[in-house]
């Protein structure tokens, strides 16, 4: 049996974070590269490369962009699509409306982009030192990674795809175990001292990871790794302790950050001095009112950022931020779903982008007590839930059905409805009456009353209200809930962690992971960090373990479709539905190609630029 | 008066200990800390949260923790935040200005209203106006701050025939006066609207009684003018609860500026308050609140030692 390490969890947004950061912060759009841009957008990586993804251009052909946008339609009204299967997939690309006739337009250099990017300041400058999400955004703005997440015409917001960034290609090892990462050659430092413009190093690297080896409070983050070494200036490699099928999103994913030697070691830490080798150079930060960057003229993929300055605003109330985008006075927001009827109302010409959400609304409790160790009372619980009235309530009709995995991860998803799933898929379909029988058979003929907790206070109103139809669909089916509300404080250090009362229902938010791995580990492997059900299935460990150490990704997809027709028979979690998440720009802002991790300022927004602001 | 002065200055020592002590208790009784939610779903692993927890001296019993606080203040030393481990001086400095001038302004806008909102309704009592002006009061104590500045963000916004907001990008007063008002007005307004029902009405009452009293008659019957009756002798006699009144809205003041600082983006106290309090960063929680303390106390102090400016029969000794 492979031994996977509790700490080896690829990185993740918080569900605060995402729910909060998600329309707003999220708004960081970006934009890109129509096909015009390829000449001088991301490089591909370089012949050799023998990693899969590494291949995948960032920039979509021409031909795909324009397929995109013909069969979605660029319009904000057809971007999201209520229908939760094949839909999905379509919404997504319906995410990309700026890739509308992008193939032929040359991008047009210059200009501030002005974007509504927080709700509250970023903690600290230091990503490794602070590991919230805002502080993770910041550093994505600035500072490089080896690998980044592909952003452009035709990839979806949630494809979480691998490629290279400061690093031009890499090789992984027949055996899974080495990863050799060659850096390009033109990578330099920001032209500020003590940097100084100097190259960027694979001793750079191997002095960022063990720093964050003993600094960063995620640093079990990287237990897979054995070894790291700079075999030459421009050449560093990892070696694993075992073969880990998603080490190559880990490394992609806004944790592992190439940190300025020279001034932490002067200054102690990344707070003062802000250099990075990234697209963005560091301007200033006003606190509660903006963070300013500047383009980085010696940016390795040469040619972009294509606007010279970027504007990224603190605002903490949704209203102003709408008022502003009305006014002009804002280029991309993030829109809850009410405010996105009312602005395409209201204003027309601004452009919507809907996409759906990696993100987990799911139902748990502690599977080794009664009642829920009876598959029969969850089964029941997953009849009872009405998923489709909660697309209507909470997202006016327009989202998704999740499976074990999110429909957000669309690659990696199981249409729970469709006949892909199996048997399981009638448990993802409301049957309050067949709900009643189980739980007859299960010995709760009259019914069943448990104490229920969740937080109001973390989530937003659409989780709350989504607290609210939870409880009367199940009391429906005779499954009568005792509301115990929790502070968020008071929920993430107790509940969350699976601190509470056996026989106790719990409706809650899931952590939008950029890897299905980390559904699977960390919800349903005994060791997981998130296995709040306490779920410990022999088979379904092995499943997952296999999975992770599954190289090829078509066998591993296969693996991971037969873990969530397994899941939706046991129902260990009720997982909920989720809606889309609306970013909304102005019809001047192009190339916006948005992708949801939180490295996005160094992704998509250096490939924006802007045709007609005034 | 001098004595007076002091003996009132050295009673606010006691006051801003008391203040200080049961906030810096009751910051604690909510229901996790700074290390909670600055490693949000990491705080599965407990080695690291102490660790950090001890770090930041949390892990410190709490009479040591406030001990130490409070004996940083004495030397002036605010401490520093928990989340990102920056002076808190720094920051009070930047915000307190912001704060200090919306409320400021705010205070004068409510005055503006109401003063001689007041006084016309008492003048004219029992007439249309008189009515208006109360169901104007009564509507200005009942609408919310909040959702009178998001109206008044939203509705120019959606003008059609020029759209409008206010800026989003603070300027310090000193570095741009004009930017500086034309962010701050609007905030203002709305908090001095908010302030100034309750002002009004007051205003309106003691109007009434003080211009039943013999020597407003005998001023009239000596051929005194209206507006010197009214401004002089009335006003002058009736404005000393007002005073009071005011010294007492300075916490409403304050926390209307919590609010109207976050919709109009202003980087003030309110909003590093809520900040701090959201992120459980008990020192500058605790060092915002002394500020906000010591404020309502002088600004209680200044309004105690104005009645003796505006009633010379009120002394102190």
């Amino acid at each position: 049996m492979t031994t996977l390490s509790a700490g080896q969890t690829p990185y993740r947004l918080t569900r605060r974070a995402f729910l909060t950061a998600a329309g707003v912060s999220a708004a960081a759009a970006i934009l890109a590269a129509c096909g015009g841009s390829t000449a001088t957008d991301t490089p591909k990586p370089a012949a050799g490369t023998t990693a899969p993804s590494a291949a995948a251009p960032t920039t979509a052909a021409p031909t795909t962009a324009a397929a995109a946008t013909a069969s979605t339609g660029s319009s904000p009204a057809a971007a999201a699509s209520a229908a939760p299967s094949a839909a999905a997939t379509s919404a997504v690309n319906a995410a990309n409306p700026t890739a509308s006739g992008a193939a032929a337009v040359q991008p047009k250099p210059g200009g501030t982009l002005v974007i509504r990017w927080w709700t509250g300041d970023p903690p600290d400058l230091d990503p490794y030192l602070n590991v919230t999400f805002r502080a993770q955004e910041f550093a994505g703005f600035f500072y490089s990674r080896l690998l980044k997440y592909n952003s452009g015409p035709g990839v979806g917001p949630n494809s979480f795809s691998p490629v290279p960034d400061l690093a031009e290609k890499y090789d992984v090892s027949k055996d899974g175990l080495t990863y050799t990462f060659t850096l390009r050659a033109n990578a330099k430092w920001q032209n500020k001292p003590p940097m100084s413009g100097r190259a960027v190093t694979a001793d750079d690297v191997v002095w960022s990871f063990n720093r964050f080896k003993q600094v960063s409070p995620n640093k079990n983050y990287f237990d897979i790794v054995k070894d790291v070494k700079a075999t030459d200036p421009r050449t560093v490699v990892f070696t694993l302790n075992n073969a880990f099928a998603p080490f190559e999103n880990s490394i992609a994913a806004p944790v592992l950050w190439i940190m300025p030697k020279e001034v932490i070691e002067a200054d102690g830490d990344a707070r003062k001095r802000v250099i990075g080798s990234g697209p963005w150079i560091f301007d200033k930060f006003d606190k509660g009112v903006q963070v300013v960057a500047k383009k980085n003229p010696d940016y390795y993929f040469a040619g972009t950022p294509y606007v010279d300055e970027l504007d990224l605003l603190i605002i903490p109330t949704d209203a102003t931020a709408i008022a502003n985008l009305r006014a002009k006075q804002i280029d991309i927001t993030g829109v809850s779903q009410s405010d996105r009827k009312a602005l395409v109302a209201s204003n027309p010409e601004i452009v919507m982008t809907d996409f759906p959400q990696n993100l987990l609304f799911f139902m748990y409790w502690r599977v080794g007590a009664p009642p829920f160790n009876d598959i029969r009372v969850r089964q029941a619980v997953s009849l009872a839930l009405d998923r489709d009235e909660l697309i209507t309530v909470l997202y006016e009709g327009k989202g998704y059905i999740n499976n074990t995995i999110p429909a957000g991860l669309e690659s990696w998803w199981l249409d729970p409805r469709g006949a892909d799933m199996g048997p399981s898929a009638k448990y993802y379909k409301r049957d309050v009456d067949a709900a009643k029988k189980l739980l007859a058979d299960a010995g709760f003929a009259g019914g069943l009353k448990v104490p229920f907790i969740s937080t109001q206070n973390a989530y937003g109103d659409t989780f709350n209200a989504s607290i609210e139809t939870v409880i009367k669909q199940m009391k429906d089916a005779g499954i009568q809930l005792n509301f115990q509300p929790q502070d968020y404080a008071a929920y993430i250090g107790s509940t969350f962690l699976g601190k509470f009362d056996p026989g106790t229902m719990v409706w809650g938010l899931e952590t939008p992971f950029q890897e299905p791995h980390d559904y699977l580990f960390n919800m349903y492997h005994p060791k997981g960090v998130r296995n709040h059900a306490g779920v410990n299935d022999p088979k379904l460990t092995d499943m997952v373990e296999k999975q992770a150490v599954a190289l090829d990704k078509g066998a591993r997809k296969q693996m991971i479709f037969d873990i969530q027709r397994y899941t939706g028979e046991q129902q260990y979690y009720v997982i909920g539905p989720i809606g889309p998440t609306t970013i909304a720009t102005q019809p001047w802002v192009k190339n916006f190609n948005y992708e949801s991790d939180y490295a996005r300022g160094g992704e998509y927004v250096p490939k924006i630029y802007l045709d007609g602001k005034k | 008066m001098q004595r007076y002065i002091l003996r009132r200055l050295l009673l606010t020592i006691p006051a801003l200990f008391g203040v200080t002590l049961i906030v810096s208790a009751m910051v604690r009784l909510l229901p996790g800390d700074a290390v909670t939610i600055m490693l949000g779903d990491y705080g599965q692993y407990a080695k690291d949260a102490d660790d950090l927890r001890a770090k930041l001296g949390l892990s410190q019993p709490f009479q040591v923790q406030y001990v130490k606080w409070i004996g940083g203040i004495a030397h002036g030393d605010f401490g520093q935040s928990l989340r990102d481990r920056t002076p808190i001086a720094h920051e009070l400095a930047i915000r307190l200005p912001v704060t200090f001038e919306l409320g400021l302004l705010g205070l004068i806008v409510s005055l503006l209203i109401a003063i001689p909102l007041g006084v016309y309704s008492a003048v004219r009592q029992d007439t249309l106006s008189d009515y208006l002006a109360r169901s104007a009061a009564i509507a200005m104590l009942a609408i919310p701050g909040f959702w009178l500045a998001i109206l008044a963000i939203t509705v120019p916004s959606i003008w059609p025939w020029h759209k409008w907001t206010p800026p989003l990008r603070y300027a310090r007063l000193q570095d741009n006066p004009s930017a500086n008002l034309k962010q701050m007005i609007l905030p203002a307004i709305i908090l001095g609207i908010g302030l100034s029902g309750s002002i009004m009405r007051l205003t309106r009452a003691q109007m009434l009684e003080v211009l039943r009293q013999d020597y407003i008659r005998t001023s009239r019957a000596k051929g005194l003018g209206e507006r010197a009756v009214i401004y002089r002798h009335a006003l002058r006699n009736a404005i000393v609860p007002i005073v009071t009144l005011l010294g007492l809205n300075m916490a409403v003041l304050i926390s209307g500026t919590v609010v109207l600082e976050s919709i109009f983006v202003l980087p003030g106290m309110g909003r590093y308050l809520l900040d701090s309090l959201n992120s459980r960063d008990y020192p500058a929680v605790q060092a915002v609140v002394l500020l906000f303390a010591t404020v309502i106390i002088v600004f209680n102090l200044v309004v105690d030692l104005l009645y003796a400016w505006l009633d010379p029969r009120i002394r102190y000794s």
